[in-house]
């Protein structure tokens, strides 16, 4: 094997870790779904160890910290502009490093977002609840928002 | 073309097919590189935004300012401005994205340039940007047949990851200077407290050490971390000090930029600094 061979094979090999390395990046697993059981005139509330929770994962490089915020909305609204009030706990958001622990996930005020490290896999979960208000003559219709997940390292 | 120049053709091309290929491909979108360097001799960067969803996304690209900074409880966090205040070190009327806005079929990428055109007369120093790569799903948006009769509730998430982009024109240099170190012991947890102010034209970007010696010149714990000063910082470490015997100790707190400008000549070198403080554990 020539050395120009050797040294692409070592590139080869080292890759994911640089890609890896290099990158940061946010994975809305699931979204946080009210339902169709949603009653004119009574709030309903989905919490951060409930399977209707939104969840996240974010992947960086292992051991770096990251700061993670939310850009909360404080309505939904259906495409006839209909609108139906929404809000968000300060125990409404929860991590953890492991996916299956979404019921021992650390509670967090999704309001102030969350300054965390990633761990060795460099992965982390995170899990967002929240309540909404229907009116007692609330129309019918698909209510729906945006949630903005900002993701920056705490360093270059 | 040198020998050496060929092995960096090859590792570059090793990195862009390997991007293609999505090797440890996460997220609905993936944006690599996270940190982009520029100066008067290279006026452009870009990143690669690669598709990992299984539908097309949209990708707004915006500059923001912002920088780490510190909070009450003393940890870091980015602050971020839509505009600059005054006198901060802001590139941002002055790099331009090429585009800023695309669609992404899934499973694929678009290369997205940024382009510097300083000011004539823009001082010798460091300036500072944000981009912000937003992407958001596009369609598949399941609404149940109800006749419009029953409410239903969704929320749709953006991914926004933030970026940093720092510009050097000309004579740039770095340092920083650590101030009112002071540490103390409670409940089997050490703190460490400092203020560490930037020198220089340009970020401070580096690695943190924390150490406690014993009487007898050992080190029992250490901690290390990157660390990015761009202005100050007011900074709280709290390290796990379980099993410590009773005792005096040393804190040898320290800064330095070697490691990160061997493994990337992007960062800048520095002086290291170091002070020390003593802590009594009971």
């Amino acid at each position: 094997m020539t050395d120009k061979r050797i040294l692409v094979t070592v590139f080869l090999l080292l890759m994911p870790s640089v890609i890896q390395a290099q990158s940061l990046a946010v994975t809305n697993l699931s979204q946080l779904s009210f339902g169709e059981e949603i009653f004119p005139g009574s709030s309903k509330s989905i919490s951060r160890t409930e399977a209707a929770s939104a969840s996240f994962e974010v992947s960086g490089e292992a051991g770096r910290e990251v700061h993670i915020t939310f850009e909360l909305p404080q309505e939904l609204i259906t495409q006839d502009s209909e609108v139906m009030d929404i809000s968000f706990s300060t125990t409404n958001g929860g991590y953890h490093s492991l996916q299956t622990e979404q019921a021992n996930a650390t509670a967090f005020d999704p309001a102030n977002g969350l300054i965390t490290t990633l761990d060795s896999d460099g992965s982390l979960y995170l899990w967002l609840g929240g309540t909404i208000y229907p009116a007692r003559n609330q129309a019918g219709g698909y209510y729906s928002a945006d949630i903005t997940a900002n993701v920056s390292y705490t360093t270059n | 073309m040198t020998s050496f120049s060929k092995s960096l053709n090859s590792l570059l091309f090793v990195v862009f097919f390997s991007f293609l290929l999505g090797l440890d491909c996460y997220g609905q979108a993936k944006i690599a590189p996270i940190a982009l360097y520029m100066n008067d001799n290279d006026q452009t960067a870009r990143i690669v935004v690669r598709n990992t969803a299984d539908q097309p996304v949209e990708v707004n690209i915006d500059l923001l300012y912002g920088y780490p900074a510190t909070n009450s409880e003393g940890k870091v966090f980015l602050k971020k401005f839509k505009e600059a205040p005054a006198g901060e070190p802001s590139a941002n009327s002055w790099v331009r994205t090429y585009p800023r806005h695309i669609t992404i079929p899934e499973n694929e990428q678009q290369t997205i340039r940024f382009a510097a055109r300083p000011p004539a007369q823009l001082p010798d120093g460091e300036y500072w940007a944000r981009p912000a790569v937003s992407v958001r799903k596009i369609g598949k948006r399941t609404i149940s047949d109800n006749g419009n009769q029953n409410v239903e509730a969704k929320l749709q998430v953006i991914q926004r990851t933030i970026l940093s982009l720092n510009y050097r024109k000309g004579n740039v240099r770095t340092g920083v200077e650590i101030n009112n170190l002071s540490s103390r012991y409670n409940n089997n947890t050490l703190y460490v407290n400092a203020e560490m102010q930037r020198k220089g034209n340009a970020a401070y970007l580096g690695h943190l050490n924390i150490s406690l010696i014993d009487a007898s010149g050992d080190q029992k714990k250490h901690h290390r971390e990157e660390i990015a000063v761009y202005h100050q910082q007011h900074r709280q470490f709290e390290i796990d000090a379980k099993g410590l015997a009773p005792g005096r100790y040393q804190v040898e707190f320290s800064l330095d930029t070697r490691e990160r400008h061997r493994e990337n000549s992007d960062i800048l070198r520095a002086r290291s600094v170091k002070k020390t403080a003593t802590v009594t554990v009971k």
